[in-house]
């Protein structure tokens, strides 16, 4: 099998950011790359949101763009652990059937430039590990006009390098190894929820006390959200009394949109710098738990300071 | 937690199982002589078994040895069909038993047969309009192997204990209510290798429509148990998260049918 383009003899996943601030600059870039891949016989797919899709759909030659497979982006990218996913199934069907590359052209939704964009940060990091195994060429798209500079600056440590609309492949001076970004730990945005007392504090109790304090707090949010968080905080919790140190804090907080859960104990928390993000089989380390925490809740954030490492959850609305 | 202290009067075709744990005999005499008043009232045909008990409701205390001798599940559950037979047999509408068994749990060994016997007893009055207390003395019996005994009633007065592994009234279908969690496991191991649920082509059906928790080690240990018994676990529950679960994990050896 032989790779072509710009990833032409590189082995594994040949992750690149397009970071564009105009339609045009966007489609000067994915014109080409998707084109390309079509051309190649590739299995070429779009996961842009609705307006950018059909942005690209109405460009493209109308062979070409009958031959790209639009993913609807919203739902690829709900939750970062739940892309990974979905995406390695994706490649691993394509690989099976005998692809050579496939072609990623992707966007993260607006919404997930901000207050959830830390998890967002470590997928695009661990996306250069997960994906790896795969002959995976992917554009990472972000619109400037709309994303922090805080954002960008976190595109350019994830992603080894990035396409200009003139063509050029640059390497980024700023990426950092997904084992030094995702155990890097910086501090996370409080949710200003957690400027008020806690609604409720347990300290050292049992999976179901913990469970069953979720319920108490409930503000009666809709669909699933509520009973996916009470999956979450039973197998927190229960890695926390297992693997963390004594004593483990849990507090709750509830807004009108949403409940937040932290949970703190003594020790350093995990090792491994793909928690939650990927699926770990390893049941001595609680690493399979903190994967279904994370395709549970709408976020998940880690910290550590002196007293400890914090594991908060949110359900609901994290905006 | 359901507890064992509002007994409803219902003659019904099936029976009922708890399991009374007591510390304070005539607190435990004042459950056996409601429960014995039931069931007289209902028209079963009443028994009282247990040593050193005075009579109660007018009813003597049966030796446990006169009853039990060393108990052999199979034939201890024949004992009590034929008892149940017999008193229908003469005319009752069913058979009530209040059995303090104590001296039947002390070593290992007992406790395991006697844990055997208590899933194949509670599938006995499952289908039939038998009725047993089993009263455990709490200071004379093993907190681990009460809760044990106690979680294979459907009905039980133990507090602490997590889940129940009992049989549906009506059919004999096991079932498996309350909470499943890591702090259950070791008990579930125990209590299905004791209990070793019926595998059907190739499926080991739960009823769980009564359970309220589920988390992914209990899951991934069902499917386990299945496993080794060469089945399918087909848990049936409404729970979202057991769905949830099965469908993030795609374990081997489980599916959950929403009902």
């Amino acid at each position: 099998m032989t790779r072509t383009g710009a990833a032409a003899g590189h082995v594994g996943y040949f992750h690149e950011a397009v970071c564009y601030d105009s339609d045009d600059e966007l489609l000067a870039v994915a014109l080409p790359f998707l084109v390309g891949g079509v051309d190649s016989k590739e299995p070429t797919v779009v996961a842009l949101g609705p307006e950018k899709a059909d942005l690209v759909r109405r460009a493209l030659p109308f062979a070409a763009a009958a031959a790209v497979t639009f993913l609807t982006g919203g739902s690829v990218y709900a939750r970062p652990a739940g892309a990974i996913r979905a995406y390695r199934e994706l490649l691993a069907g394509h690989v099976a059937d005998g692809a050579g590359q496939i072609r990623i052209v992707g966007e993260i939704p607006r919404p997930s430039l901000g207050a959830t964009w830390h998890w967002w940060a470590r997928y695009e990091s661990a996306i250069n590990h997960a994906f790896d195994e795969f002959p995976l060429w992917s554009l990472c798209a972000y619109d400037t006009r709309v994303a922090p500079s805080a954002v960008i600056s976190d595109v350019l440590r994830t992603h080894p390098r990035s396409l200009h609309a003139d063509g050029r492949h640059e390497p980024s001076a700023t990426f950092a190894q997904p084992s030094s970004f995702l155990t890097a730990w910086p501090p996370v945005a409080v949710d200003p929820l957690e400027a008020g007392p806690p609604l409720i504090t347990l300290v050292d109790p049992t999976a179901a006390g913990a469970r069953h304090a979720v319920r108490l707090v409930d503000p009666g949010l809709p669909g699933d959200d509520t009973e996916e968080l009470v999956i979450a905080v039973s197998e927190v919790v229960t890695n926390a009394l297992r693997h963390g140190r004594p004593p483990v804090r849990v507090r709750y907080w509830a807004g009108s949109d949403r409940i937040v859960v932290s949970v703190t104990d003594g020790g350093p928390g995990p090792s491994d710098p793909y928690a939650g993000l990927l699926p770990s089989r390893d049941s001595t380390t609680g690493g399979l738990g903190l994967w279904i925490t994370h395709q549970s809740c709408n976020y998940v954030t880690f910290s550590r300071d002196e007293s400890g490492f914090t594991l908060r959850l949110t359900a609901g609305n994290p905006n | 937690m359901r507890t064992a202290d509002a007994p409803a009067a219902r003659p019904t075709a099936t029976g009922r199982h708890l399991c009374w744990a007591y510390a304070d005999r005539d607190e435990f005499l004042g459950q056996a002589r409601d429960f014995l008043a039931e069931g007289r009232a209902s028209g079963a045909a009443v028994r009282l078994v247990g040593d050193g008990l005075p009579d109660v409701e007018g009813v003597p205390a049966e030796p446990v040895s006169d009853v039990y001798g060393v108990v052999d599940p199979a034939a201890t559950v024949s004992y009590w069909a034929a008892a149940l037979a017999d008193a229908l047999a003469a005319g009752h509408t069913g058979l009530r038993v209040v059995g303090e068994v104590t001296p039947l749990v002390r070593s290992a060994a007992q406790i395991a047969a006697f844990a055997a016997y208590e899933h194949q007893v509670d599938r006995l009055m499952a289908r039939h309009p038998l009725s047993g207390m089993c009263a455990y003395d709490r200071r004379r019996v093993d907190p681990a192997a009460l809760s044990d005994l106690a979680s294979l009633h459907a009905v039980h007065n133990l507090p602490g204990v997590s889940f129940r592994l009992h049989a549906v009234a009506g059919s004999g279908d096991l079932a498996i209510s309350g909470e499943l969690d890591v702090t259950g496991m070791a008990a579930l191991a125990r209590l299905l290798d004791r209990v070793a649920p019926t595998v059907v082509d190739g499926e080991l059906v739960v009823d769980a429509r009564g359970l309220d928790f589920v988390d992914h080690r209990s899951l991934m240990q069902l499917a386990s148990y299945a496993r080794g018994r060469g089945a399918t676990a087909v848990l049936r529950t409404p729970l979202p998260a057991a769905a949830r679960l099965v469908e993030l994990l795609r374990v081997p050896g489980l599916r959950v049918e929403a009902r």
